[in-house]
């Protein structure tokens, strides 16, 4: 039978939550969302695809690529991700940076949870 | 098998939440229930963990029966899972191979299974611990059908010297904190084990084109996820992780997607007709009362109970997509929302313990976890 003692990760974590929910909810993002107002170059599907097919003098004959605007907070594709939560316009007087060459890719599971309130069995 | 009325521990919330159990509350109603128990004889545990035995073994042959037949199509489970099912199945990666099955026993006849959790079940914490505590507590010389604790902890043991590197824990960040603690329990288990483990959101995972990595980089070569199959194979990287399957412990394993599918329901019934533990189902509705379940849901969700030709039940929610079983109507005893299913645990095939949920007439995302105690 378990002791007390076998359960510290799960006596920690909870704590803590119980602690946060008196509080602002903690940012469970950081670390891979955009720091600042970023640009991704997406193709016509918003895919991401490398910041080449962007570039002012490149021409594509069929395809239409885009540079994509992100804020601060949001979720910066890999190469092949889809970007969401910003716009292909950048409002006007604000300063974008490039994502750079990022070759990971983070989004892609979560999403039904995120659609169905409830998960357990 | 007797429901007693108690008087909750006066500082029970307190209690509960030390160990952990911090979604005791729902709506403003206790989901931990420590306002009654249930007691049961030796001869009844007997009966429920001889059940527990035997559908186990219904379910190894259904599995079987499953790729034999070619039936994973059936099931709604995409062509491009096939193969990864089939090979998983046969390979039996390291993993806790854990489950719920979920039954109607009203100890006069024989317990009746309603359906298998075991991709990701819940209310293990509860069955696990918090109900331990409550019985040393309150009935400390009573006994409890509960091993649950000790053969995780033996089977994280036991697959440990399976993983060279550290074990990822996968989960959601549910604002209850149900997965996000249940999870956390996992990782003490496996940490007993002498493994490392890493939390991980699932929004937070990446891919960098060959492997899954975490937020630092890390190739996530071993995954607990408390995420279901049909979620994981549908979303965005679910190609990718039915592509790296063979470099990828994740517990519990694909195949899973088989027995938690209740697709197998009618299955074990047309195997097994008539077995005591299993209650008339199938694919189409069934004469005389009985209830309707979607392929694949959760909490109970898109449930309609039919008594006399007419619905006496139903549960909204956005599954059903995939089809629906029709399984034979069990009455489960109690009354109004008083109305016990019992969650009978299993590890590797062992039974270890059980868990019961009240509700009315469809276990839903409402019931509440009353805990029990063995007299005599």
């Amino acid at each position: 039978m378990f002791k007390t003692g076998d359960l510290k990760i799960t006596t920690a974590v909870s704590a803590v939550l119980l602690a946060a929910a008196c509080g602002s909810k903690s940012n469970q993002n950081a670390g891979w969302t955009a720091n600042g107002n970023t640009a991704v170059c997406t193709d016509e599907q918003g895919k991401r695809v490398d910041d080449r097919y962007c570039a002012r003098n490149a021409y594509y004959p069929g395809h239409h690529y885009g540079w994509y605007y992100m804020g601060r907070g949001a979720f910066v594709p890999g190469i092949g991700g889809y970007a969401r939560g910003g716009s292909y316009s950048a409002p006007a007087g604000t300063h974008f940076t490039r994502a750079g060459a990022a070759s990971v890719s983070r989004g892609g599971f979560g999403s039904s949870a995120h659609a169905f309130s409830g998960r357990g069995g | 098998m007797l429901r007693r009325t108690l008087r909750p521990r006066e500082d029970w919330k307190a209690k509960v939440e030390a160990l952990g159990l911090i979604w005791h509350t729902a709506d403003g109603r206790p989901y931990w229930d420590e306002g009654a128990c249930y007691s049961f004889s030796r001869a009844e545990i007997a009966e429920i963990e001889g059940a527990t035995a035997a559908l186990y073994e219904l379910f190894l042959k259904a599995g079987q029966a499953i790729l034999d037949r070619g039936l994973l199509g059936r099931f709604g489970i995409p062509d491009f899972c096939h193969k990864a099912i089939r090979d998983m199945w046969n390979l039996e990666p390291p993993a806790l191979n854990y489950g719920r099955f979920d039954l109607g026993y009203d100890g006069k006849g024989p317990p009746k299974l309603f359906e298998f959790n075991c991709d990701t079940p819940t209310s293990l914490l509860e069955a696990a611990v918090v109900q331990w505590a409550w019985k040393e507590e309150v009935f400390p010389g009573l006994d409890q059908y509960n091993s649950l604790h000790d053969k995780l902890a033996a089977k994280w043991k036991d697959i440990a010297p399976s993983f060279l590197d550290c074990v990822h824990f996968a989960h959601i960040a549910d604002d209850a904190g149900e997965d996000t603690v249940t999870v956390s329990y996992m990782r003490d288990l496996a940490e007993a084990a002498g493994l490392e483990t890493v939390p991980i959101v699932m929004d937070d995972i990446g891919w960098d084109g060959s492997q899954f990595v975490d937020l630092e980089g890390r190739p996530m070569s071993a995954i607990y996820h408390l995420y279901p199959w049909e979620w994981l194979v549908n979303e965005e990287f679910g190609k990718n992780a039915v592509a790296t399957m063979e470099d990828t412990a994740w517990i519990e394993p694909i195949w899973k997607m088989m027995w938690s599918n209740k697709a197998v329901l009618p299955l074990v019934w047309e195997m097994f007709p008539d077995h005591p533990n299993l209650l008339p189902a199938s694919h189409a509705p069934l004469a005389g009362d009985y209830v309707r379940k979607p392929l694949l849901a959760r909490e109970g969700a898109n449930v309609e109970v039919r008594l006399g030709g007419a619905t006496a039940a139903e549960t909204g929610g956005d599954y059903g997509e995939e089809g629906f079983v029709y399984q034979g109507l069990y009455p489960l005893p109690g009354e109004g929302e008083n109305r016990p299913v019992i969650g009978a645990w299993i590890v590797d095939g062992e039974p270890a313990g059980m868990g019961i949920r009240e509700d009315g007439l469809i276990t839903g995302n409402t019931a509440r976890f009353v805990p029990h105690v063995i007299e005599g």
